[in-house]
């Protein structure tokens, strides 16, 4: 089974969605082959429901119920053609808009800015009261309305599609526009669009009934749900209730199930709220013999287990980090070494079950729920900053000082008069200015000075820090690890410090376990950390494989040189 | 962050008290000197001359009163003549009652009578009244200040003069809105209004406030007079779909209201309301005889279209089961209506199908009558013919068969006749067609029957006008220039403790009546 | 290479705004009161050439409507002398251009015509009727707001990273069903159920009555509110479950901000860019949207009387009309606009369209 249709699968709504519309589509085909003469017939008028007429009959003597099932087919291919021509044009002028000069997309945008804006009912209207009543210009009417909806969204997809290494270097190479479009951009615009027509096929489907509610829709002999709803309502509280029931069921249906399906794509496009729990966090912590604690270390994990589902991702780890200790913990993605840390600091995510013999922070064991106060006072994290770990909305100084007043809940002026202390104390620049800044406002080395502030504020015994400085330019690197060995000195507080650099991890720490495929392979001193030292083949082949192995060692603490480095700092 | 949350707060807070809470029933009916009544639409204009139908009338009933009113059985009572006297069918002279103020104080003369007629009269004002009261005859009105009389002359006999003068279009407009006649339209002349009524508010769409006028003492007198005293204020409010009326009725949130179908059931033995229902609206098959169209000189089709079709089905279809069949153009408490139904083609559906079989033709009607205009349709297609029904909105239907046209063979034609005269519908289907400026949309004369009417417009004499008016009707009875259906009944709803009185086909909105 | 222009590369990203010419350095650099400026001269050129357009292309689409405008106001027993006299009162007898230039001359001195139908100014009508659609469409949006973000918010967490399956598919077929229900139905549902006066329920008018007012407005507002609420609170869910997954929520959590905080604090401010720019689409649909729920609740709004005023082809009512909800529509886009600035000043930049 392909991993979409799996998804698809585990959607119930999906699945419903896509069985109510298999009914209405059925119904669609059918009825009007079997049922067409009877809907015409005229019986006895005005009947309440009986046998032969389970809904009743109209004023004219129709069959209620037959009507409404007649009337799938041409409600359905009136929806799919108002939804079609709103689709098509509306992907046409998106995309094309993204093909024009700069100074002409602009404009185009805006205008279509402002038709988006434009109530679309209220367009349709004059636009049918033009082309005058009947099905077929309703249709066209809704479609036209909407065009500019579609043609905006398809622009936003565009805007980031258009941005993509391969259309880049498709125009480069002077691959003619519409081209581009269809081949490049839209395929990979698919998916979105297809949502967005369920959408689109649902709120369709209310404005035709709503344009026929008006009179303006289908006219006799054709008739639609829209149309029978209308002829129904006057009757609703006279007296005959149940001439509204067919198609108002039907039309409910048929939008609930474009909605379901609209909804089960979008949860299936985006694989993060695709995931699935693979199971549930529980206690699973099995009592086994308490190991004896080893005094000597703040941190103590032992035979510390990792599964997702069935499936163990980290086995059996155990480590120990002195206090002042500055251990480096390294293995390439997947090895487990992320999962540790993250169980250690009690924020592992959904859907993993863990259990360890001993996991300690000093006489905290973290086996057992912790009060949060507590926690933030023992752990601290520094995350890789691919700037997404402040929040965008809201300003520097208002997440700084949060973690000030909420653990040592002093008042927000005195949190931000020692926030900027802080902020000071990492070297940061203008901290009074930073505080008013927005993430985006700042550079990545900036915010990772901030971070490590910030980390410092609760006085935590033990600082993770997961890869701190992987997405940082090479001299900022050697500043933020300059930066947390000052902690480390200064401060005595234990770093956990996770990296795939061996390098760095040399320069830094000092100890470095080794993890691989969710083990731990090799724990040695830093110093010790050479080819002709290590003993694990894996850790050599760690070594072998970082370049600057055999330089002499740095002139900055944490920096390790290389061509590109010296390239950089030549540079700025 | 603040800023959003504090805008948030001030638009939610106002959003709120905008709502409120539910309708005490302690208090549902307001005060006791204002009465809630519906309209089915804004009144298009407030110059009675002008007035077309519908609300026009109701609002200009209630601003401008007439020389003579109509009373039950058919009868006139005085107005603001007292009495009246006809000569012959040409020649009619009016007593004026004296004392008689309009809304700005000055006094109700001959002369301010026989000037308003006159704009009446007049085609220049264009007044859609004015083929009612005088055919197409012209009149002069001269006033006789000392002699408190206006006379009448009219260049051609028209026996259904006196009973034009009671329609509100006819009614009299004081000198100071004939010196702005302009603004008569906008009911904004202070000074112009003749009726029991000033406009005091008018809000489009919304709402128009009429108030009483203390001076006002010209209330007919009626046969059987009116009980309870006339409400201080009255609170017109358009509202079209009827049972959004009927549910407005029943929650206490409207005192009158006027409902014209399936909805009238839910008034059914409910003894809060006291309903009245009023037939002056009936509907009928047209066709176009134009030459060149489907029907011209085709009486054996026109004949199958009428086997072909069963007026009950029609009327049940467009009233909700609440209308009758009728057998002429007019209701059947009009006088002079054919009743006789052997005069009219019988069904067939058979005879029907060997003359219609693969013949096209188009019907238009007004959205009004949709689903009475589908059954007609779809009754013809059964008898094989290619029949399409347009429902149009009333300005496409005015275009497309006002002005004569060929864009149409058969017209599901909704006459409303308020003042119950015969000769205002038969001439929809027989005299000057409207390309003439007349009002028979046929485009044929049929001189057999208009002659007929002429000769009925020239008869005082009941008896005589009868017969005239009934060898008309047989006219086109048997040419099938039109095939009668059905009335389309509205039915007045009253709350308990009010009242309104119809007078045959005619309901008068100057009657309102708190109980006391 | 077939590029024209080969310094001009199709597909970059728009420029910062309209006027901007290339700069060199970070956005950062600049004075901070640019983007606020430019946004302003951007935006007001942007609302005179829509108000242009509207002017225009109202004038012209009313002229397309098939039925004289004349023949309908003449009336049933109109003949020809009197429809042409119509004709000529209403100016119709003369040519368009010729009428265009005095509509355009009428619209610059302040004025929207005079109304076909009721002699009456197209302002007085317009803002006769105009309170109505506000107060339904202003105390609608604010309901939405305030049910549809806490409600989604609630289940997003709730259901975050697929825990509660059966609270998400409940969630989405319940909201689904309620959106699904066309507002007129939806309408004669909430006239049956509250205004009839079955049971216990409170009794609320079916349609506007100025004895009650303020109830009257009651069920309106009810019918027009449902369908936007599950749509948005459908959004707010989704986009919940996209914010929290995201890597600041992780850091809130890593500082062990307590759950109020972290729901409130951090992920509802990110989840807003999203909620007000569907919320000014919403807002101008619900004025669309008025269009069904005035007719069924007898509310004299602009609605109901577009309705009217295409059906009595009252041409300057209609062109005032599409005008005015046009005028109304871009305001209302330009303050969500000011507002996504106030929010995150990046927004100010060029046009929002990659937001």
């Amino acid at each position: 089974m392909s991993p979409r249709s799996r998804r698809h699968h585990g959607n119930p709504g999906l699945v419903l969605g896509l069985a109510l519309l298999g009914i209405v589509v059925l119904i669609a085909v059918l009825a009007p082959v079997f049922f067409t003469g009877e809907a015409d017939a005229l019986g006895s008028r005005f009947a309440q429901p009986s046998s032969g007429h389970p809904l009743g009959t109209d004023a004219a003597g129709h069959d209620v119920l037959l009507r409404g099932l007649v009337a799938t087919r041409l409600t359905l291919v009136m929806t799919v053609g108002a939804t079609a021509i709103a689709v098509a044009l509306g992907i046409l002028l998106g995309t094309g808009v993204w093909l024009m000069g700069p100074r002409a997309r602009e404009v185009c945008l805006r205008v279509i800015d402002a038709m988006v804006a434009f109530p679309g009912l209220l367009l349709a209207l004059v636009v049918a009261a033009v082309l005058g009543a009947g099905g077929s210009s309703v249709v066209i009417a809704i479609g036209v309305a909407g065009i500019p909806y579609f043609a905006r969204l398809t622009a936003n997809l565009a805007a980031k599609v258009s941005q993509r290494e391969y259309v880049r270097t498709a125009r480069l190479l002077g691959v003619s526009h519409p081209r581009i479009a269809i081949r490049h951009m839209l395929p990979n615009m698919a998916e979105p669009l297809l949502v967005l027509s369920a959408s689109t096929f649902a709120s369709t489907l209310t404005a035709l009934s709503a344009l026929s509610f008006v009179g303006i829709g289908v006219q006799s002999p054709s008739y639609d749900w829209g149309k029978l709803l209308s002829e129904a309502l006057p009757s609703l509280l006279a007296g005959r209730p149940f001439q509204m029931v067919g198609p108002a069921a039907l039309v409910i249906v048929t939008g609930l199930a474009a909605i379901l399906i609209g909804d089960g794509l979008a949860a299936a496009a985006n694989p993060r709220t695709a995931r699935r729990a693979a199971g549930r966090r529980g206690a699973r912590d099995t009592e086994r013999d308490t190991p004896v604690p080893r005094d000597e270390y703040l941190v103590d994990v032992q035979d510390l287990w990792i599964h997702s589902g069935d499936k163990p991702l980290v086995k059996g780890v155990s480590f120990g980090i002195r206090p002042g200790e500055i251990v480096g913990v390294v293995g390439e993605s997947g090895s487990g070494k992320t999962l540790t840390a993250m169980s250690l600091a009690r924020l592992l995510p959904d859907g993993l079950t863990l259990s360890s013999s001993r996991m300690a922070i000093g006489d905290l064991d973290l086996r057992w729920p912790v009060p949060p106060g507590l926690m933030a006072e023992t752990v601290s994290l520094v995350y890789q900053d691919p700037g997404s770990t402040f929040n965008p909305a809201l300003a520097l100084g208002t997440q700084l000082t949060e973690v000030l007043r909420t653990h040592k809940h002093i008042g927000a002026r005195a949190a931000r008069r020692r926030m900027v202390e802080a902020l000071q104390a990492v070297h940061l620049t203008h901290p009074e200015r930073r505080m008013k800044q927005y993430p985006h406002e700042l550079s990545g080395g900036m915010r990772q000075r901030a971070m490590i502030a910030t980390a410092l504020a609760t006085e935590p015994r033990l600082i993770i820090a997961d890869e701190p400085t992987t997405a940082l330019d090479v001299t900022v690197q050697a500043e933020i690890l300059r930066e947390l060995e000052r902690v480390n000195d200064r401060l005595g507080t234990s770093i956990m410090f996770i990296s795939h650099d061996i390098g760095v991890v040399r320069a830094l720490c000092h100890r470095v376990v080794v993890m691989y495929r969710g083990e731990v392979v090799e724990e040695i001193d830093a110093a010790d950390l050479t080819v002709e030292s290590a003993r694990h083949p894996y850790t050599r082949a760690l070594l072998a494989a970082t370049p600057d192995i055999d330089r002499p060692v740095e002139t900055l603490p944490g920096m390790a040189w290389t061509p590109e480095a010296a390239k950089e700092h030549s540079h700025g | 962050m603040f800023r959003r949350g504090a805008v948030l707060a001030v638009v939610a807070a106002w959003g709120l008290s905008a709502t409120g809470c539910g309708v005490d029933e302690a208090a549902l009916r307001g005060s006791t000197d204002t009465i809630n009544m519906s309209l089915n639409t804004d009144p298009a204009t407030f110059d009675p001359a002008l007035a077309g139908g519908g609300d026009d009338f109701t609002v200009a009933r209630l601003l401008y009163d007439t020389v003579v009113r109509k009373d039950s059985g058919n009868r006139l009572v005085g107005g603001i003549a007292s009495t009246w006297e006809a000569e012959d069918a040409a020649h009619y002279t009016f007593t004026i009652r004296k004392g008689l103020t309009c809304s700005d104080g000055s006094p109700i003369t001959p002369s301010a009578v026989a000037r308003s007629l006159t704009r009446f009269a007049s085609p220049e004002t264009g007044s859609p009244g004015r083929t009612l009261a005088l055919g197409s005859a012209t009149a002069t009105f001269t006033a006789d200040d000392g002699a408190a009389t206006v006379r009448a002359r009219l260049s051609a006999p028209w026996s259904d003069f006196l009973t034009g003068l009671s329609l509100p279009s006819a009614g009299i407009v004081c000198p100071a809105g004939l010196d702005h006649a302009e603004q008569l339209a906008t009911g904004k002349v202070k000074g112009a209004f003749s009726g029991p009524y000033t406009l005091t508010s008018a809000r489009p769409a919304v709402s128009y406030g009429l108030t009483l006028r203390s001076g006002y003492t010209a209330w007919p007198r009626f046969a059987r007079p009116l009980r309870g005293v006339p409400a201080k204020h009255l609170e017109l409010t358009p509202i079209t779909d009827y049972s959004t009326i009927a549910t407005k009725l029943v929650s206490y949130s409207l005192d009158v209201g006027v409902v014209a179908d399936e909805n009238v059931n839910r008034f059914d033995g409910d003894s809060r309301f006291t309903t009245s229902s009023a037939s002056n609206t009936t509907t009928y098959l047209l066709f176009n005889e134009r030459p060149g169209t489907v029907f011209a000189n085709r009486p054996d089709l026109r004949t199958a279209v009428a086997r072909a079709i069963d007026a009950q089905t029609f009327s049940d279809i467009v009233s909700g089961e609440r209308g009758s069949v009728i057998r002429s153009v007019a209701s059947a408490k009009v006088p002079c209506v054919n009743t006789d139904r052997s005069a009219l083609v019988a069904a067939d559906r058979a005879a029907a199908a060997k003359k219609l079989k693969g013949v096209r033709f188009r019907i238009v009607g007004t959205t009004l009558l949709r689903g009475g205009n589908d059954y007609i349709a779809e009754a013809l297609r059964k008898a094989g013919a290619t029949a399409r029904a347009d429902s149009l909105d009333n300005a496409n239907w005015a275009t497309v068969t006002a002005a004569g046209g060929k864009d149409w063979d058969i017209n599901v034609q909704g006459d409303n006749n308020m003042m119950g005269t015969l000769t205002s519908s038969l001439l929809r289907v027989m005299g000057p067609p409207t390309e003439k400026g007349g009002r028979n949309k046929t485009g044929l004369v049929n001189d057999e029957g208009y002659a007929a009417v002429d000769r009925a417009m020239s008869k005082l004499d009941r008896t005589a006008r009868c017969a005239a008016l009934h060898s008309a009707q047989k006219s086109f009875l048997k040419r099938v220039d039109a095939i009668p259906l059905s009335t389309l009944p509205s039915t007045t709803v009253v709350a308990k403790g009010y009242s309104i009185r119809t007078f045959d086909d005619y309901l008068d909105p100057a009657t309102l009546r708190i109980d006391k | 290479m077939t590029s024209p222009d080969a310094t001009e590369i199709p597909g970059l990203p728009p420029p910062a705004s309209a006027g901007d010419r290339p700069t060199t350095g970070p956005r950062r650099l600049r004075q901070p009161s640019s983007p606020w400026l430019g946004f302003a001269l951007r935006r007001l050129t942007g609302l005179v050439t829509i108000f242009l357009a509207l002017l225009v292309v109202s004038f012209l689409i009313v002229q397309l409507i098939p039925g004289d405008p004349a023949a309908g106001i003449a009336g049933a027993n109109a003949d020809p002398a009197d429809i042409a006299r119509v004709r000529h009162e209403l100016r119709l007898d003369r040519p368009v251009w010729e009428r265009f230039v005095d509509y355009v001359g009428d619209v610059f001195s302040g004025h929207l015509g005079t109304s076909f139908k009721y002699r009456q100014p197209v302002e007085t009508i317009i803002f006769n009727r105009l309170p109505f659609t506000a107060t339904i469409a202003l105390a609608g949006i604010v309901i939405v707001l305030l049910v549809s973000i806490p409600l989604g918010m609630i289940v997003g967490v709730l259901t975050r990273g697929g825990r509660r399956t059966w609270l998400d598919t409940t969630f989405g077929v319940v909201t689904g069903f309620l959106d699904a229900v066309p507002g007129y139905i939806m309408a004669s549902f909430l006239v049956v159920t509250f205004a009839v006066g079955i049971g216990a329920v409170p009794l609320y008018p079916p349609a506007y009555t100025p004895r009650f007012a303020a109830q009257s407005f009651v069920l309106p507002i009810a019918s027009i509110v449902i369908g936007p609420i599950c749509t948005v609170s459908r959004v707010v869910r989704r986009e919940t479950a996209v914010v929290l997954d995201n890597d600041y929520m992780r850091t809130a959590h890593g500082w062990r901000l307590p759950a109020h905080k972290r729901y409130v604090k951090w992920a509802l401010p990110n989840l807003l860019t999203t909620t007000l720019t569907l919320s000014g689409l919403i807002l101008t649909g619900m004025i669309g949207g008025a269009i069904i729920i005035e007719s069924v609740f007898a509310l004299p709004g602009l609605g109901s009387g577009i309705i009217k005023a295409i059906l009595d082809r009252d041409y300057p009512v209609i062109q005032g009309m599409v005008i005015v909800i046009g005028m109304i529509a871009a305001i209302v886009n330009l303050l969500v606009d000011v507002l996504l600035g106030l929010i995150d000043q990046r927004t100010l930049g060029g046009s929002h369209v990659s937001a």
